[in-house]
């Protein structure tokens, strides 16, 4: 897949993999409700089954998410992408979108860009659009259909 | 290399409880997806035809039962099959469940 961005958004691109990389590694973020987004329940009211489905498969989809974002980074100033490259950057994007959304508070009911309008999340939220805007491109590109 | 082994003493036959079964091995479970403020209904839609091949039409149906009713069920069968699904879900950032189907 040919791939035509500004140089401003590949950069963001290894900017936000970067972020998304210090979440998933460093023990800092270990209570994040962010981390808590990328790694959901797997079981609903129990917590021992959820427990168990992280012990059996947690460390997979964390080392997944990781091998995205790395493939993310190598390639953010590529022109072109293989199928594996673009799913990989659909997956990690759409992380990213799961950390800012989750830091934001993201909700249904709220129209994002009034975030724009308080500096304390302007920069996340602009970065929110950018980055939905980018998955929404990405999506249609693979769409079999 | 040699491998000891050493020998079996049997004192009766066995029975079934000296095997362990996993009581929930045989049992149906099911998946479920929840809704949630962040994913795109494009992505959902795209996730569902990629992980389980579902024909455009019934993966924004099943998108759709996600976004309105707040959950859907997406897959059933034997457990393993689908704590591999939950993981799929979970490396494209969908909240994915699973429990025994009643």
């Amino acid at each position: 897949m040919r791939v035509k961005l500004p140089k401003e958004l590949r950069e963001l691109l290894v900017s936000v993999a970067q972020q998304m990389r210090d979440l998933l590694t460093d023990d800092t973020y270990a209570d994040s409700p962010m981390l808590a987004r990328l790694f959901p329940p797997a079981a609903m009211d129990d917590p021992m089954a959820a427990l168990g489905f992280e012990q059996l498969m947690g460390q997979a989809i964390h080392d997944g998410k990781i091998e995205a974002i790395g493939i993310l980074e190598a390639t953010a100033g590529n022109d072109r992408l293989t199928e594996e490259e673009t799913l990989a950057w659909l997956r990690s994007i759409n992380d990213v979108r799961l950390m800012l959304g989750t830091h934001l508070q993201v909700d249904e009911d709220v129209d994002v860009e009034t975030f724009m309008d308080d500096p304390a999340t302007e920069h996340a939220a602009i970065v929110y659009v950018a980055l939905t805007e980018l998955v929404d491109l990405l999506v249609r590109a693979v769409d079999p259909t | 290399m040699r491998l000891a082994t050493a020998p079996v003493e049997v004192e009766r036959p066995l029975t079934d409880t000296d095997i362990e079964i996993d009581p929930d091995i045989d049992v149906p479970w099911i998946v479920i997806v929840w809704n949630d403020p962040i994913n795109l209904m494009t992505y959902v839609t795209w996730v569902f035809q990629k992980v389980f091949g579902f024909p455009r039409a019934e993966a924004e149906r099943l998108m759709m039962d996600v976004h309105t009713k707040g959950k859907a069920v997406v897959a059933h069968g034997p457990k393993e099959r689908c704590e591999a699904h939950v993981a799929t879900l979970h490396g494209y950032g969908l909240w994915a469940t699973m429990q025994k189907d009643r």
